[in-house]
């Protein structure tokens, strides 16, 4: 609207300019007719030009007043006298060369001497039709986006709101209980998909910490219940059976294991749950997963020997990431146990680093029974058992924990078939100021 | 040895307490942290050992307090909070060693008995001397009876560990702590491995052994069997 104003303005001074600057031509050169033939000749010519076809109208008027020529009035003022120079005559019922009646028309009135006074005018007729096109062109385009702004707007809206109907009828599932739904995304990328992402990414991490804390209940309600019944069992044998010092102290003693052992689980299973709450992630610092996991590999490296199993390490490459030292120490060093507990005499472990893009990859590799691809996928979860017959050393948590730790530092952990055996791959984002090329 | 115990659960207070007289030390009791802060100014202890969890704050509060004061006392946290940044929350404060409850004894009283005597030792020496045994910090050498022992880098590590804690007896969970910094208990026993590789070096040949174990505790370097 305010081009529009601005074109209406700018279009009608343009037209009234070039209206006068043809006024003044035609002036100058009626005077200059006027001066080199007389008025006779002018006369002649006004009276002419006035006829012709042309969009000027004339006067030629003596000092009194007295027509000579031309079909314009007079131009006085109020008072009766001339006016002259610039300036606009409201005509009414005045007939210009056959057209109805004008409104206005622009003259310039010149004295040309002591007793004549020449008149040039020329109808604001264009003026006025600039204007109404602008008037109208402008119009027409203010109608149609103030249309089009409705429509949009109402379609717009519409979509919009079904948009956010759809994010209130999920969350209403989700508070009644269905967990896994989630907000339909679109490919649209404004604030309300942004939004949908985020609350959908939320949701994930809310369902996974109830996933971790039921676990957390059946597996305490599982896995510690049967020591303690152990133990309750062998005291009350105990109390019941009439016996010597000797077999009270080994009941105590054995209970006591037992005990310890439980607290070991339980502590295990606590340290599970607080690093899937991702109580730790403030605590990274740069470090280099290859070296811990040497260190790892030195220590252990007497135990497995002792074995008769042959414990190895290949970096080609250094892991530079973010994390906690004390955690991803476990993690290998869960890792390798893993390794060590679950191949025989003569069994090959060897641990190497990867680089896949801005991925590095840390690889434990046995050649050990290794598991049936089917279990596979298990083996992470807590106290899964690849044969639940044989009780193992451990408490079943080391891996749990493994793939704990590897979340919490956004890595991924995985087993493959070694074949034979199995090999267990931690995947982690590398420090990429580190990764120079 | 003189202990203060700054818990507010009686039952472990007396279960400490009645331990530790047993063995012939000197303790306090306080049941909060106020009053656990007055006995530590009032007395010169060999170690104070400290909950966390106390009726009027958090126990780190009492070791920064100390340590502002500029007292070095050794202190031992005994708590429930078991959390992955207590410990280092908690050493950070000034806490010298974290042990988490529920704990067996035998663990309480060896790092006990090495935080207490930390403080005597002097701690600064480059040259460890006893059983024959000497140890440059230096130079990295060992010799035992003069004659020079090849050890690797962390078997001279486990054995200066044992050194400095001469006739005490150190747990497994004391070694993986402080000489291979795990804060963890692998099920593979990686510290047996390495003593009996330390002791092949170091006792072999040798009438005296010097590396012992101590049966359901840990193990010492002591220098009369």
């Amino acid at each position: 609207m305010v081009l529009g104003t601005v074109v209406y303005y700018a279009v009608e001074q343009n037209v009234s300019s070039r209206i006068d600057e043809r006024i003044r031509k035609e002036t100058a050169l009626l005077k200059t007719g006027f001066r080199v033939n007389g008025l006779p000749w002018l006369t002649n010519e006004v009276q002419q030009r006035t006829f012709e076809a042309g969009s000027f109208d004339y006067r030629l008027e003596d000092s009194s007043g007295q027509t000579l020529a031309g079909n314009l009035p007079s131009a006085k003022t109020k008072d009766g006298d001339r006016i002259e120079g610039w300036t606009q005559l409201s005509i009414t019922n005045f007939i210009h060369k056959g057209d109805e009646a004008l409104l206005s028309e622009r003259i310039l009135v010149s004295k040309l001497d002591d007793n004549t006074f020449l008149v040039v005018g020329n109808d604001l007729n264009a003026v006025r039709e600039s204007r109404r096109a602008v008037v109208t062109a402008f119009g027409w385009g203010l109608a149609i986006t103030v249309f089009l702004g409705a429509v949009g707007g109402l379609v717009l809206s519409s979509a919009f709101l079904k948009r956010i109907d759809a994010m209130t009828q999920t969350a209403q599932e989700i508070i009644g209980g269905n967990l896994s739904r989630r907000i339909p995304e679109t490919l649209e990328n404004d604030d309300l998909a942004r939004l949908a992402r985020t609350l959908n990414q939320m949701l994930d991490r809310i369902e996974s910490l109830i996933e971790a804390n039921r676990h957390m209940s059946s597996d305490i309600a599982h896995d510690l219940r049967s020591p303690l019944g152990r133990v309750l069992r062998r005291l009350e044998t105990a109390k019941m059976r009439v016996a010597n010092a000797a077999d009270y102290q080994s009941a105590i003693d054995a209970s006591v294991e037992d005990i310890n052992g439980l607290l070991r689980t339980f502590n295990a299973l606590l340290r599970i749950s607080q690093i899937e709450s991702g109580a730790r992630k403030a605590g990274f610092k740069n470090l280099d997963l290859a070296e811990i996991a040497m260190g790892v590999i030195e220590a252990f490296q007497p135990a497995a020997a002792d074995e008769g199993k042959v414990l190895t390490a290949h970096f080609k490459r250094g892991l530079p990431c973010l994390g906690d030292k004390e955690l991803l120490t476990q993690l290998v060093a869960n890792l390798v146990d893993n390794a060590i507990r679950h191949t025989g005499v003569g069994a090959k472990i060897e641990i190497s680093s990867r680089w896949e893009g801005h991925h590095g990859q840390l690889i434990v590799a046995d050649d050990g029974p290794g598991v049936p691809t089917a279990q596979q996928k298990r083996i992470f979860e807590r106290f899964y058992r690849v044969d639940a017959a044989r009780r193992a050393p451990g408490d079943g948590l080391g891996l749990s924990l493994v793939r704990a730790i590897a979340e919490l530092h956004d890595g991924l952990v995985w087993s493959e078939d070694n074949k034979p055996g199995l090999k267990i791959i931690l995947d982690l984002t590398l420090r990429s100021e580190f990764m120079a090329i | 040895m003189k202990v203060l115990v700054v818990e507010d659960d009686d039952e472990n207070a007396v279960f400490i307490r009645d331990h530790l007289t047993n063995q012939g030390h000197t303790i306090d009791i306080a049941p909060d942290g106020a009053q656990g802060l007055r006995f530590s100014r009032a007395e010169e202890y060999d170690v104070i050992v400290l909950d966390r969890l106390l009726p009027d704050g958090d126990g780190i509060e009492l070791v920064k307090q100390l340590r502002h004061d500029r007292k070095e006392t050794p202190v031992l946290f005994l708590t429930n909070l078991s959390g992955i940044d207590d410990r280092v929350h908690g050493l950070e404060a000034g806490g010298d060693d974290y042990l988490v409850k529920p704990f067996a004894l035998s663990e309480f009283m060896a790092r006990l008995l090495a935080l207490a005597r930390r403080a005597s030792v002097k701690e600064r020496s480059t040259v460890l001397s006893a059983g024959g045994v000497e140890m440059d910090l230096i130079k990295r050498t060992v010799r035992r009876q003069g004659k020079e022992i090849e050890l690797q880098p962390r078997e001279f590590q486990l054995l200066e560990y044992l050194m400095r804690n001469e006739g005490r007896v150190v747990t497994r969970t004391m070694l993986l702590e402080n000489v291979w910094d795990f804060h963890f208990d692998p099920n593979t026993n990686i510290v047996e491995t390495h003593i009996s590789r330390l002791r092949a070096k170091v006792d072999r040949g040798h009438a005296n052994e010097l590396i012992q174990t101590i049966r359901g505790v840990g193990y010492s370097f002591r220098v009369s069997s």
